[in-house]
Protein backbone atom coordinates (compact mmCIF):
# COMPACT_ATOMS: atom_id res chain seq x y z
CA UNK A 1 0.00 0.00 0.00
CA UNK A 2 1.35 3.39 -0.99
CA UNK A 3 1.53 6.10 1.67
CA UNK A 4 -1.18 8.05 -0.13
CA UNK A 5 -3.57 5.08 -0.18
CA UNK A 6 -2.70 4.40 3.42
CA UNK A 7 -3.52 7.97 4.42
CA UNK A 8 -6.86 8.00 2.60
CA UNK A 9 -7.91 4.63 4.01
CA UNK A 10 -8.99 6.22 7.26
CA UNK A 11 -6.73 4.04 9.42
CA UNK A 12 -4.74 7.05 10.60
CA UNK A 13 -7.87 8.66 12.06
CA UNK A 14 -8.60 5.47 13.94
CA UNK A 15 -4.96 5.37 15.00
CA UNK A 16 -5.16 8.86 16.47
CA UNK A 17 -8.49 7.99 18.09
CA UNK A 18 -6.78 4.86 19.46
CA UNK A 19 -9.54 2.69 18.16
CA UNK A 20 -7.21 0.18 16.54
CA UNK A 21 -5.97 -3.17 17.77
CA UNK A 22 -2.38 -3.20 19.06
CA UNK A 23 -1.03 -4.93 15.92
CA UNK A 24 -2.74 -2.33 13.70
CA UNK A 25 -1.30 0.46 15.86
CA UNK A 26 2.16 -1.00 15.42
CA UNK A 27 1.60 -1.18 11.67
CA UNK A 28 0.69 2.52 11.52
CA UNK A 29 3.72 3.43 13.56
CA UNK A 30 5.89 1.43 11.20
CA UNK A 31 4.44 3.34 8.23
CA UNK A 32 4.83 6.66 10.02
CA UNK A 33 8.42 5.79 10.75
CA UNK A 34 9.19 5.27 7.05
CA UNK A 35 7.00 7.98 5.46
CA UNK A 36 7.10 11.63 6.40
CA UNK A 37 3.73 12.24 4.68
CA UNK A 38 2.15 9.70 7.03
CA UNK A 39 3.66 11.50 9.99
CA UNK A 40 2.35 14.84 8.71
CA UNK A 41 -1.08 13.37 8.17
CA UNK A 42 -1.16 12.00 11.70
CA UNK A 43 -0.19 15.40 13.08
CA UNK A 44 -2.96 17.06 11.08
CA UNK A 45 -5.54 14.57 12.32
CA UNK A 46 -4.44 15.18 15.87
CA UNK A 47 -4.88 18.91 15.47
CA UNK A 48 -8.30 18.50 13.94
CA UNK A 49 -9.50 16.15 16.65
CA UNK A 50 -8.05 18.44 19.31
CA UNK A 51 -10.09 21.25 17.81
CA UNK A 52 -13.13 19.04 17.97
CA UNK A 53 -12.45 18.24 21.59
CA UNK A 54 -11.96 21.92 22.29
CA UNK A 55 -15.44 22.59 20.93
CA UNK A 56 -16.83 20.71 23.94
CA UNK A 57 -14.94 22.88 26.41
CA UNK A 58 -16.62 23.30 29.76
CA UNK A 59 -15.19 25.35 32.58
CA UNK A 60 -14.59 23.09 35.57
CA UNK A 61 -15.98 24.09 38.99
CA UNK A 62 -14.01 27.05 40.38
CA UNK A 63 -12.73 25.31 43.57
CA UNK A 64 -11.08 22.68 41.39
CA UNK A 65 -8.37 25.12 40.30
CA UNK A 66 -6.79 25.59 43.73
CA UNK A 67 -7.32 21.93 44.57
CA UNK A 68 -5.42 20.76 41.50
CA UNK A 69 -2.67 23.37 41.78
CA UNK A 70 -2.26 22.44 45.45
CA UNK A 71 -1.98 18.79 44.47
CA UNK A 72 0.73 19.67 41.97
CA UNK A 73 2.54 21.84 44.50
CA UNK A 74 2.40 18.96 46.96
CA UNK A 75 3.88 16.68 44.34
CA UNK A 76 6.54 19.28 43.55
CA UNK A 77 7.43 19.33 47.21
CA UNK A 78 7.38 15.57 47.44
CA UNK A 79 9.19 14.68 44.24
CA UNK A 80 12.18 16.98 44.56
CA UNK A 81 12.05 16.36 48.28
CA UNK A 82 13.47 12.96 47.47
CA UNK A 83 16.47 14.79 46.03
CA UNK A 84 16.50 17.93 48.13
CA UNK A 85 15.53 16.49 51.49
CA UNK A 86 18.78 14.56 51.91
CA UNK A 87 20.68 17.73 50.93
CA UNK A 88 18.74 19.73 53.52
CA UNK A 89 19.30 16.98 56.02
CA UNK A 90 22.94 16.96 55.12
CA UNK A 91 23.06 20.73 55.54
CA UNK A 92 21.39 20.69 58.94
CA UNK A 93 23.20 17.60 60.02
CA UNK A 94 26.34 19.14 58.57
CA UNK A 95 25.80 22.26 60.66
CA UNK A 96 25.04 20.15 63.69
CA UNK A 97 28.09 18.10 63.02
CA UNK A 98 30.12 21.28 62.62
CA UNK A 99 28.81 22.60 65.94
CA UNK A 100 29.42 19.21 67.51
CA UNK A 101 32.90 19.14 66.05
CA UNK A 102 33.53 22.69 67.24
CA UNK A 103 32.43 21.69 70.73
CA UNK A 104 34.49 18.57 70.59
CA UNK A 105 37.43 20.57 69.24
CA UNK A 106 37.15 23.17 72.03
CA UNK A 107 36.75 20.46 74.64
CA UNK A 108 39.64 18.59 73.11
CA UNK A 109 41.79 21.74 73.06
CA UNK A 110 41.05 22.46 76.71
CA UNK A 111 41.67 18.84 77.60
CA UNK A 112 44.86 18.84 75.60
CA UNK A 113 45.99 22.08 77.24
CA UNK A 114 45.28 20.70 80.70
CA UNK A 115 46.97 17.44 79.84
CA UNK A 116 50.03 19.27 78.52
CA UNK A 117 50.05 21.50 81.59
CA UNK A 118 49.92 18.49 83.87
CA UNK A 119 52.48 16.73 81.76
CA UNK A 120 54.77 19.76 81.87
CA UNK A 121 54.35 20.04 85.64
CA UNK A 122 54.95 16.35 85.96
CA UNK A 123 58.09 16.56 83.85
CA UNK A 124 59.30 19.61 85.75
CA UNK A 125 58.89 17.79 89.07
CA UNK A 126 60.54 14.72 87.66
CA UNK A 127 63.35 16.83 86.22
CA UNK A 128 63.89 18.44 89.62
CA UNK A 129 63.83 15.03 91.25
CA UNK A 130 66.31 13.80 88.71
CA UNK A 131 68.55 16.83 89.17
CA UNK A 132 68.47 16.36 92.96
CA UNK A 133 69.13 12.69 92.53
CA UNK A 134 72.01 13.43 90.16
CA UNK A 135 73.53 15.84 92.67
CA UNK A 136 73.07 13.32 95.48
CA UNK A 137 74.60 10.60 93.37
CA UNK A 138 77.45 12.87 92.36
CA UNK A 139 78.11 13.68 96.03
CA UNK A 140 77.85 10.02 96.96
CA UNK A 141 80.19 9.19 94.12
CA UNK A 142 82.74 11.69 95.43
CA UNK A 143 82.39 10.24 98.93
CA UNK A 144 82.64 6.72 97.58
CA UNK A 145 85.68 7.62 95.51
CA UNK A 146 87.34 9.10 98.62
CA UNK A 147 86.37 6.07 100.66
CA UNK A 148 87.58 3.84 97.91
CA UNK A 149 90.94 5.65 97.82
CA UNK A 150 91.14 5.38 101.60
CA UNK A 151 90.23 1.71 101.50
CA UNK A 152 92.77 1.11 98.79
CA UNK A 153 95.42 2.74 101.00
CA UNK A 154 94.21 0.80 104.01
CA UNK A 155 94.10 -2.36 101.98
CA UNK A 156 97.62 -1.74 100.75
CA UNK A 157 98.73 -1.06 104.28
CA UNK A 158 96.93 -4.10 105.52
CA UNK A 159 98.49 -6.23 102.85
CA UNK A 160 101.84 -4.77 103.70
CA UNK A 161 101.34 -5.43 107.42
CA UNK A 162 100.07 -8.92 106.72
CA UNK A 163 103.06 -9.57 104.52
CA UNK A 164 105.31 -8.40 107.34
CA UNK A 165 103.60 -10.45 110.01
CA UNK A 166 103.39 -13.47 107.75
CA UNK A 167 107.17 -13.31 107.39
CA UNK A 168 108.57 -15.86 109.88
CA UNK A 169 111.81 -13.82 110.25
CA UNK A 170 110.00 -10.73 111.55
CA UNK A 171 110.21 -9.75 115.19
CA UNK A 172 107.24 -7.79 116.64
CA UNK A 173 108.18 -5.34 119.43
CA UNK A 174 105.33 -3.92 121.51
CA UNK A 175 106.25 -0.41 122.73
CA UNK A 176 104.29 0.30 125.94
CA UNK A 177 103.60 3.64 127.57
CA UNK A 178 105.92 4.87 130.34
CA UNK A 179 104.68 5.92 133.79
CA UNK A 180 104.29 9.50 132.58
CA UNK A 181 102.32 8.40 129.40
CA UNK A 182 100.55 5.13 130.36
CA UNK A 183 97.99 5.40 127.46
CA UNK A 184 100.66 5.64 124.78
CA UNK A 185 101.29 2.59 122.62
CA UNK A 186 103.14 1.64 119.40
CA UNK A 187 104.38 -1.42 117.54
CA UNK A 188 107.67 -2.03 115.74
CA UNK A 189 108.27 -4.86 113.30
CA UNK A 190 111.95 -5.63 112.76
CA UNK A 191 113.48 -8.08 110.33
CA UNK A 192 116.96 -8.97 111.62
CA UNK A 193 117.85 -10.55 108.25
CA UNK A 194 116.95 -7.56 106.11
CA UNK A 195 117.51 -4.97 108.93
CA UNK A 196 114.14 -3.35 107.91
CA UNK A 197 112.22 -1.53 110.63
CA UNK A 198 108.48 -0.69 110.44
CA UNK A 199 106.56 1.44 112.91
CA UNK A 200 102.83 1.54 113.75
CA UNK A 201 101.56 4.17 116.08
CA UNK A 202 98.59 2.93 118.10
CA UNK A 203 98.16 5.86 120.47
CA UNK A 204 100.36 8.90 121.06
CA UNK A 205 99.38 12.38 122.28
CA UNK A 206 99.00 15.04 119.64
CA UNK A 207 102.34 16.91 119.50
CA UNK A 208 102.74 20.69 119.43
CA UNK A 209 103.43 22.38 116.11
CA UNK A 210 107.11 22.80 116.89
CA UNK A 211 107.52 19.19 118.10
CA UNK A 212 107.97 15.82 116.40
CA UNK A 213 108.12 12.24 117.64
CA UNK A 214 111.45 10.44 117.15
CA UNK A 215 112.10 6.68 117.19
CA UNK A 216 115.29 5.47 118.85
CA UNK A 217 116.99 2.12 118.49
CA UNK A 218 119.01 0.97 121.51
CA UNK A 219 122.20 -0.60 120.20
CA UNK A 220 124.82 -1.80 122.67
CA UNK A 221 123.12 0.23 125.46
CA UNK A 222 123.22 3.46 123.45
CA UNK A 223 120.19 5.21 121.83
CA UNK A 224 120.62 5.62 118.06
CA UNK A 225 118.31 7.80 115.92
CA UNK A 226 115.87 5.60 113.93
CA UNK A 227 113.97 8.48 112.31
CA UNK A 228 111.37 11.17 112.97
CA UNK A 229 107.66 10.63 112.07
CA UNK A 230 104.11 12.10 112.10
CA UNK A 231 101.52 10.25 114.13
CA UNK A 232 98.81 10.44 111.36
CA UNK A 233 100.53 7.94 109.18
CA UNK A 234 99.64 4.34 109.89
CA UNK A 235 102.80 2.47 109.16
CA UNK A 236 106.12 3.89 108.37
CA UNK A 237 109.35 2.28 107.35
CA UNK A 238 112.11 3.62 109.60
CA UNK A 239 115.92 3.47 109.47
CA UNK A 240 117.38 0.01 109.18
CA UNK A 241 119.25 -1.79 112.00
CA UNK A 242 120.91 -5.21 111.89
CA UNK A 243 121.42 -5.29 115.67
CA UNK A 244 118.97 -3.81 118.15
CA UNK A 245 118.21 -4.44 121.84
CA UNK A 246 115.19 -2.16 122.30
CA UNK A 247 113.09 0.59 120.64
CA UNK A 248 111.83 3.81 122.22
CA UNK A 249 109.92 6.95 121.15
CA UNK A 250 110.55 10.43 122.52
CA UNK A 251 108.97 13.77 121.74
CA UNK A 252 111.66 16.07 120.43
CA UNK A 253 111.92 19.56 118.93
CA UNK A 254 110.87 19.61 115.27
CA UNK A 255 113.53 17.99 113.05
CA UNK A 256 114.68 15.63 115.83
CA UNK A 257 117.62 15.51 118.23
CA UNK A 258 121.00 13.87 118.28
CA UNK A 259 120.35 12.52 121.73
CA UNK A 260 116.90 11.66 123.14
CA UNK A 261 115.29 13.86 125.75
CA UNK A 262 114.64 11.26 128.42
CA UNK A 263 111.95 13.33 130.21
CA UNK A 264 109.95 13.08 127.01
CA UNK A 265 110.15 9.29 126.73
CA UNK A 266 106.63 8.09 125.85
CA UNK A 267 106.92 4.40 124.98
CA UNK A 268 109.65 1.73 125.17
CA UNK A 269 109.86 -1.96 124.29
CA UNK A 270 112.69 -4.51 124.40
CA UNK A 271 113.24 -7.35 121.95
CA UNK B 1 -6.32 35.24 20.57
CA UNK B 2 -4.52 34.95 17.26
CA UNK B 3 -2.69 31.82 16.32
CA UNK B 4 0.72 33.49 16.25
CA UNK B 5 0.36 34.79 19.77
CA UNK B 6 -0.90 31.47 21.05
CA UNK B 7 2.00 29.65 19.42
CA UNK B 8 4.48 32.08 20.88
CA UNK B 9 2.90 31.69 24.25
CA UNK B 10 2.93 27.95 23.90
CA UNK B 11 6.68 27.83 23.20
CA UNK B 12 7.11 29.89 26.33
CA UNK B 13 4.92 27.48 28.26
CA UNK B 14 6.87 24.54 26.88
CA UNK B 15 10.10 26.09 28.14
CA UNK B 16 8.59 26.64 31.56
CA UNK B 17 7.31 23.10 31.70
CA UNK B 18 10.71 21.76 30.66
CA UNK B 19 12.37 23.88 33.33
CA UNK B 20 10.03 22.36 35.91
CA UNK B 21 8.69 25.83 36.68
CA UNK B 22 5.61 25.20 38.77
CA UNK B 23 4.07 28.52 37.73
CA UNK B 24 3.43 27.09 34.28
CA UNK B 25 0.73 24.83 35.70
CA UNK B 26 -1.53 27.68 36.76
CA UNK B 27 -1.15 29.22 33.31
CA UNK B 28 -1.88 25.88 31.64
CA UNK B 29 -4.86 25.40 33.91
CA UNK B 30 -6.32 28.83 33.16
CA UNK B 31 -5.83 28.35 29.47
CA UNK B 32 -6.71 24.70 28.88
CA UNK B 33 -8.65 23.31 31.85
CA UNK B 34 -12.02 24.02 30.20
CA UNK B 35 -11.08 22.16 27.02
CA UNK B 36 -9.62 19.24 28.95
CA UNK B 37 -12.49 19.12 31.41
CA UNK B 38 -15.01 19.28 28.56
CA UNK B 39 -13.50 16.26 26.84
CA UNK B 40 -13.13 14.32 30.08
CA UNK B 41 -16.68 15.04 31.12
CA UNK B 42 -17.97 14.10 27.69
CA UNK B 43 -16.17 10.76 27.96
CA UNK B 44 -17.03 9.82 31.55
CA UNK B 45 -20.40 11.62 31.91
CA UNK B 46 -19.82 11.87 35.64
CA UNK B 47 -19.00 15.23 37.19
CA UNK B 48 -17.17 13.88 40.23
CA UNK B 49 -15.17 11.40 38.21
CA UNK B 50 -14.40 14.14 35.67
CA UNK B 51 -13.09 16.42 38.41
CA UNK B 52 -10.86 13.68 39.80
CA UNK B 53 -9.67 12.81 36.33
CA UNK B 54 -8.90 16.45 35.55
CA UNK B 55 -6.58 16.53 38.54
CA UNK B 56 -5.00 13.28 37.42
CA UNK B 57 -4.53 14.75 33.94
CA UNK B 58 -2.79 17.88 35.21
CA UNK B 59 -0.54 15.79 37.42
CA UNK B 60 0.31 13.63 34.40
CA UNK B 61 1.05 16.77 32.37
CA UNK B 62 3.34 18.04 35.11
CA UNK B 63 5.12 14.71 35.49
CA UNK B 64 5.48 14.14 31.76
CA UNK B 65 6.36 17.78 31.01
CA UNK B 66 9.92 16.94 30.06
CA UNK B 67 8.76 14.26 27.64
CA UNK B 68 6.71 16.63 25.50
CA UNK B 69 8.24 17.13 22.04
CA UNK B 70 7.05 20.27 20.20
CA UNK B 71 8.01 18.73 16.85
CA UNK B 72 5.34 16.06 17.37
CA UNK B 73 2.52 18.53 17.69
CA UNK B 74 1.10 21.40 19.63
CA UNK B 75 1.22 21.32 23.36
CA UNK B 76 -2.53 21.68 23.62
CA UNK B 77 -2.95 18.65 21.36
CA UNK B 78 -0.58 16.71 23.55
CA UNK B 79 -2.45 17.74 26.68
CA UNK B 80 -5.81 16.93 25.15
CA UNK B 81 -4.43 13.56 24.10
CA UNK B 82 -3.49 12.88 27.72
CA UNK B 83 -6.90 14.03 28.94
CA UNK B 84 -8.81 11.89 26.49
CA UNK B 85 -6.61 8.84 27.07
CA UNK B 86 -7.01 9.15 30.81
CA UNK B 87 -10.78 9.42 30.51
CA UNK B 88 -11.00 6.59 27.97
CA UNK B 89 -8.84 4.36 30.19
CA UNK B 90 -11.17 5.15 33.06
CA UNK B 91 -14.39 4.21 31.26
CA UNK B 92 -12.82 1.17 29.63
CA UNK B 93 -11.73 -0.22 32.99
CA UNK B 94 -15.11 0.69 34.46
CA UNK B 95 -16.83 -1.05 31.59
CA UNK B 96 -14.56 -4.05 32.00
CA UNK B 97 -15.40 -4.30 35.71
CA UNK B 98 -19.08 -3.89 34.96
CA UNK B 99 -18.95 -6.60 32.29
CA UNK B 100 -17.45 -8.97 34.86
CA UNK B 101 -20.20 -8.16 37.37
CA UNK B 102 -23.15 -8.23 34.98
CA UNK B 103 -22.35 -9.76 31.65
CA UNK B 104 -25.63 -8.74 30.15
CA UNK B 105 -24.89 -5.04 30.75
CA UNK B 106 -24.91 -3.44 27.36
CA UNK B 107 -21.79 -1.49 26.59
CA UNK B 108 -23.70 0.58 24.11
CA UNK B 109 -26.24 1.95 26.54
CA UNK B 110 -23.67 4.27 28.08
CA UNK B 111 -22.31 5.15 24.68
CA UNK B 112 -25.73 6.06 23.30
CA UNK B 113 -26.43 8.28 26.27
CA UNK B 114 -23.18 10.05 25.66
CA UNK B 115 -23.69 10.48 21.96
CA UNK B 116 -27.05 12.06 22.55
CA UNK B 117 -25.74 14.44 25.20
CA UNK B 118 -27.12 17.87 24.29
CA UNK B 119 -24.55 20.30 23.00
CA UNK B 120 -24.72 23.98 23.67
CA UNK B 121 -21.32 25.23 22.53
CA UNK B 122 -21.58 27.76 19.70
CA UNK B 123 -18.54 26.45 17.86
CA UNK B 124 -19.81 22.94 18.27
CA UNK B 125 -23.16 23.82 16.83
CA UNK B 126 -21.48 25.12 13.72
CA UNK B 127 -19.45 21.96 13.40
CA UNK B 128 -22.44 19.77 13.95
CA UNK B 129 -24.34 21.60 11.32
CA UNK B 130 -21.50 20.97 8.94
CA UNK B 131 -20.93 17.36 9.97
CA UNK B 132 -23.40 14.82 8.68
CA UNK B 133 -25.10 12.98 11.60
CA UNK B 134 -23.67 9.59 10.62
CA UNK B 135 -20.15 11.07 10.57
CA UNK B 136 -20.53 12.78 13.90
CA UNK B 137 -21.99 9.60 15.36
CA UNK B 138 -18.92 7.57 14.42
CA UNK B 139 -16.61 10.34 15.54
CA UNK B 140 -18.29 10.68 18.93
CA UNK B 141 -18.33 6.95 19.51
CA UNK B 142 -14.64 6.74 18.78
CA UNK B 143 -13.59 10.04 20.26
CA UNK B 144 -15.67 10.24 23.39
CA UNK B 145 -16.91 6.68 23.64
CA UNK B 146 -13.44 5.21 23.49
CA UNK B 147 -14.73 2.40 21.32
CA UNK B 148 -12.57 0.35 19.03
CA UNK B 149 -13.49 0.36 15.37
CA UNK B 150 -14.89 -3.16 15.81
CA UNK B 151 -17.08 -2.05 18.69
CA UNK B 152 -18.24 1.00 16.73
CA UNK B 153 -19.03 -1.17 13.72
CA UNK B 154 -21.00 -3.53 15.91
CA UNK B 155 -22.76 -0.69 17.72
CA UNK B 156 -23.83 1.03 14.52
CA UNK B 157 -24.20 -2.24 12.61
CA UNK B 158 -21.96 -1.06 9.79
CA UNK B 159 -18.87 -2.65 8.19
CA UNK B 160 -15.40 -1.89 9.53
CA UNK B 161 -14.49 -0.14 6.28
CA UNK B 162 -17.40 2.21 6.71
CA UNK B 163 -16.25 3.11 10.23
CA UNK B 164 -12.88 4.02 8.76
CA UNK B 165 -14.38 6.07 5.90
CA UNK B 166 -16.77 7.94 8.14
CA UNK B 167 -14.05 8.64 10.72
CA UNK B 168 -11.83 9.96 7.97
CA UNK B 169 -14.54 12.11 6.45
CA UNK B 170 -15.44 13.55 9.85
CA UNK B 171 -11.84 14.45 10.54
CA UNK B 172 -11.44 16.01 7.09
CA UNK B 173 -14.49 18.18 7.69
CA UNK B 174 -13.08 19.21 11.06
CA UNK B 175 -9.78 20.03 9.43
CA UNK B 176 -11.43 22.12 6.81
CA UNK B 177 -13.34 24.05 9.46
CA UNK B 178 -10.17 24.49 11.48
CA UNK B 179 -8.25 25.90 8.51
CA UNK B 180 -11.17 28.23 7.66
CA UNK B 181 -11.35 29.42 11.25
CA UNK B 182 -7.66 30.17 11.67
CA UNK B 183 -7.03 31.60 8.21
Amino acid sequence: MTPEAYITSGILELYVLQSLQPEEMAEVEEMAHHHVEVRTAIADIRESLAAYGQLHAETPPAPLRSKILTAIAAEVENTPAVEIAPKVLQMTSGAEVAVRYARIAIAASISLFLVSLLTAANFYLRWQEAATLANTLLAEKTVLAAERALLQTSAAEGKELLALIANPDIRLVNLQGTDSYPEASALVAWNPLSSAVYLWVNALPQPADDQQYQLWAIVDGQPVDAGIFDIEVGSKQMKAFDKVEAFAITLEPKGGSIAPTLEQLHVIGTI
Amino acid sequence: MSKTVSLLDESQLVAWLRDRDQQVMSVLYDRYSAALFGVIKKVVTDNYAAEDLLQEVFLKIWRAGEQYRPEKGRMFTWMLHIARNTAIDYIRSKRFKASIQTEELDVNTAVNERVTTPVDHIGLKEVIVTLKPEHQQVLDLLYFGGLTQEQAAEELDIPLGTVKTRARTAVQVLRKLLIEKTS
